[in-house]
């Protein structure tokens, strides 16, 4: 038998044309019918979903024997597999990943309500045989990915600090992969919700905005620590339905958070979520986005997680790392102009400048640490060092949350455009820059309550 | 209760109603017409192994029904049939996700008539224009449902059992 090269034919699995699958019993009677998603794992293993329990379902565990038909999308070159049924996964990775897809797939088909995946079915492939070669296809000029991937690697390794190469990451997505619209999104250790702390291609930036674990395919990748990918887009996926939905849920009273909008496309085909990884653990996601259906492939998914691996390695080389000193103003405080309101509402450590929403969580913390100092002893420059041993900030046991949250702190700060910047000063040093003085207001927990 | 007519089936299904809450509300719920159906075939092979194929077009006579395919893509099918394995083949119409499927103790291969190359021609037609309306593009279609006569081999057939293969909670209800 030639070995199988599931590789050469991955795009069959796409989802695009709906497989036949063939099963028998052990008595000789066959049994045919389409099937909407045959999965690759890996070069000997394709899953696979297991929707209805059916005749087919039947035979699989009667002879543990299938025939598939697949269908090249692009070359409609059809290949007959032949599969031996080795188990069903219910839940985990796998069986997530194949839920996401056939989600799309049944989004596309109009069949929402009917397609539920209840397993994923793992089959070894015995023998792969291309029966109908119709004639040679023209072959779209595609995306070299190695050479993407390769030219990506050497600007991530020129970053000097965590925000720079959040920004390297995403111009060159958008510059070698043609990948118009992006977010990496960081782990909150405490909530587990995911962050945003860069974006690119969006009309707002959405820094700071939050996606909670399982939401869609950000919070799904995030949660099972694999990638997730939609080619075309259902509400079982929307943020902008789930969102809709979590405001309506929470109606804002007074003194409660606005939060942060997400900046996602409202109406995507495509989009692929990539966990990052550090030391086996999920330390944020890489996500895109696009209007056009099925963009991203299984080769965008593979130089995607090659991507994600190495921010999972530069954030650990880049901790504590302060870049190169930038161009200082005078410090803050300085007299003469409107003071600058800022507010804190210590229940949880949200902030707000004059009167708008900055940034709440452990980054609002540190803030109004800064602020706090700067006002009573006049202290415009700081340490990473003693942010993170200062039990009043409860910072995460890791030390590369402390430099998530300084770029999103920075960011959110820029964005606010009032001109109080917090700016490396140098290795693990920060100084608070502000055009004008801080008015600071303390709301503890029961004065929130009453007021609200 | 089913009636063939041409290849057009009228049909009333086990679980009517509660099937149909699964389907979309443009579809005619009573009919399926084989000739817009895509064709997947099956049989088995000598040492017990289910074996894939694929359809072109067919032609319902009474109680027979005649299955054009394309020998390239077929052949290990045609080959276990020859030897008289069991057929099963269902029809699926794209647009709607209607599907139906007949099962036969055994197949009769034979050479097609100048009707069976009409009807094969008629379904690739047919086919084709419910792959469109499903947005498939016009040239993976044409490519999808392209075949060369001198390929097309009939497989007949006298189907003993019929079931509905819509997906959803009433797939695999006999229809009688």
């Amino acid at each position: 038998m030639t070995a199988p090269d599931l590789e050469s034919i991955r795009c069959c699995f796409e989802g695009m044309v709906p497989a036949v699958l063939a099963t028998c019993d052990s008595l000789g009677q066959p049994n045919v019918s389409m099937i909407s998603q045959v999965h690759y794992i890996d070069h000997y293993h394709v899953a696979l979903s297991y929707q209805f329990f059916n005749k087919t379902r039947r035979n699989l565990l009667e002879t543990g024997f299938a025939s598939v038909l697949v269908t090249d999308p692009t070359s409609v070159a059809q290949y007959r597999l032949e599969l031996d049924y080795l188990e069903t996964q219910e839940s985990g990775p796998l069986f997530e990943t194949m839920k996401a897809k056939l989600a799309g797939i049944a989004s596309h088909a109009g069949m929402q309500n009917v397609f539920r995946l209840r397993g994923a079915d793992v089959f070894r492939v015995r023998s792969i045989a291309n029966v109908a070669g119709v004639m040679p296809a023209v072959m779209p000029a595609g995306r070299n990915l190695l050479s993407a991937v390769r030219r990506l690697l050497a600007d991530m390794s020129l970053a000097t600090d965590l925000g720079e190469l959040f920004d390297v990451t995403l111009a060159g997505l958008r510059r070698y992969f043609e990948i118009d619209q992006a977010m990496i999104l960081l782990a909150d250790d405490a909530s587990s919700d995911l962050f945003t702390v860069a974006s690119v291609g969006y009309v707002r930036s959405g820094i700071g905005s939050e996606i909670a674990p399982g939401e869609g395919v950000i919070g799904v990748a995030a949660r099972e620590g694999v990638p997730i990918r939609i080619g075309n887009m259902t509400s079982d996926y929307s943020y902008g339905l789930m969102l809709r939905a979590r405001a309506q849920e929470n109606r804002l009273g007074e003194f409660d958070i606005p939060e942060i909008p997400y900046p996602g496309l409202d109406a995507p085909e495509s989009q692929i979520a990539v966990p990052i990884f550090k030391d086996r653990r999920t330390l944020g996601v890489v996500f895109a986005e696009s209007m056009e259906p099925l963009r991203f492939r299984y080769d965008d998914e593979d130089a995607l997680v090659l991507i994600a691996d190495r921010l999972g390695e530069d954030i650990r080389r880049l901790r504590d790392r302060g870049g190169n000193p930038g161009k200082s103003d005078p410090p803050a405080a300085e007299g003469g102009r409107r003071p600058i309101s800022i507010r804190h509402f210590a229940q949880d450590d949200s902030v707000f400048l004059d009167n708008d929403y900055l940034i709440k969580g452990v980054a609002g913390a540190i803030f109004w640490k800064l602020v706090r100092e700067c006002v009573r002893d006049g202290r415009t420059d700081f340490t990473n060092r003693e942010l993170r041993l200062d039990p009043a900030l409860r910072l995460p046991t890791h030390a590369e949350n402390l430099e998530a949250r300084l770029v999103l702190l920075q960011r959110r700060l820029a964005e606010r455009g009032l001109g109080i910047r917090l700016e490396r000063v140098g290795r693990g040093q920060l100084r608070l820059v502000s055009p004008a003085p801080f008015e600071l207001v303390e709301i503890a927990p029961a004065m929130a309550k009453a007021s609200a | 209760m089913m009636i063939v007519e041409n290849t057009v089936l009228r049909m009333r299904e086990p679980n009517a109603d509660r099937a149909d809450s699964y389907r979309p509300s443009s579809e005619n719920k009573k009919t399926l017409d084989l000739a817009a159906c895509g064709i997947a075939l099956a049989t088995v092979s000598f040492d017990g192994r289910p074996i894939v194929g694929k359809g072109a077009g067919c032609v319902v006579e009474g109680a027979t029904i005649r299955i054009t395919a394309r020998r390239p893509i077929n052949e290990k099918f045609l080959e276990a049939v020859l030897r008289g394995a069991q057929v099963a083949a269902t029809f699926s119409q794209p647009t709607t996700h209607r599907s139906i499927q007949f099962k036969a103790r055994s197949g009769q291969l034979d050479d097609p008539t100048a009707e069976d190359y009409a009807a094969a021609e008629r379904q690739r037609d047919m086919f084709s224009a419910e792959l469109i309306a499903s947005a498939y593009a016009p040239e993976f279609t044409e490519r999808y449902t392209t075949f060369a006569p001198h390929e097309l081999v009939v497989v007949e057939i006298r189907p003993d059992d019929t079931f509905d293969q819509t997906p959803g909670p009433a797939a695999g209800a006999r229809l009688r």
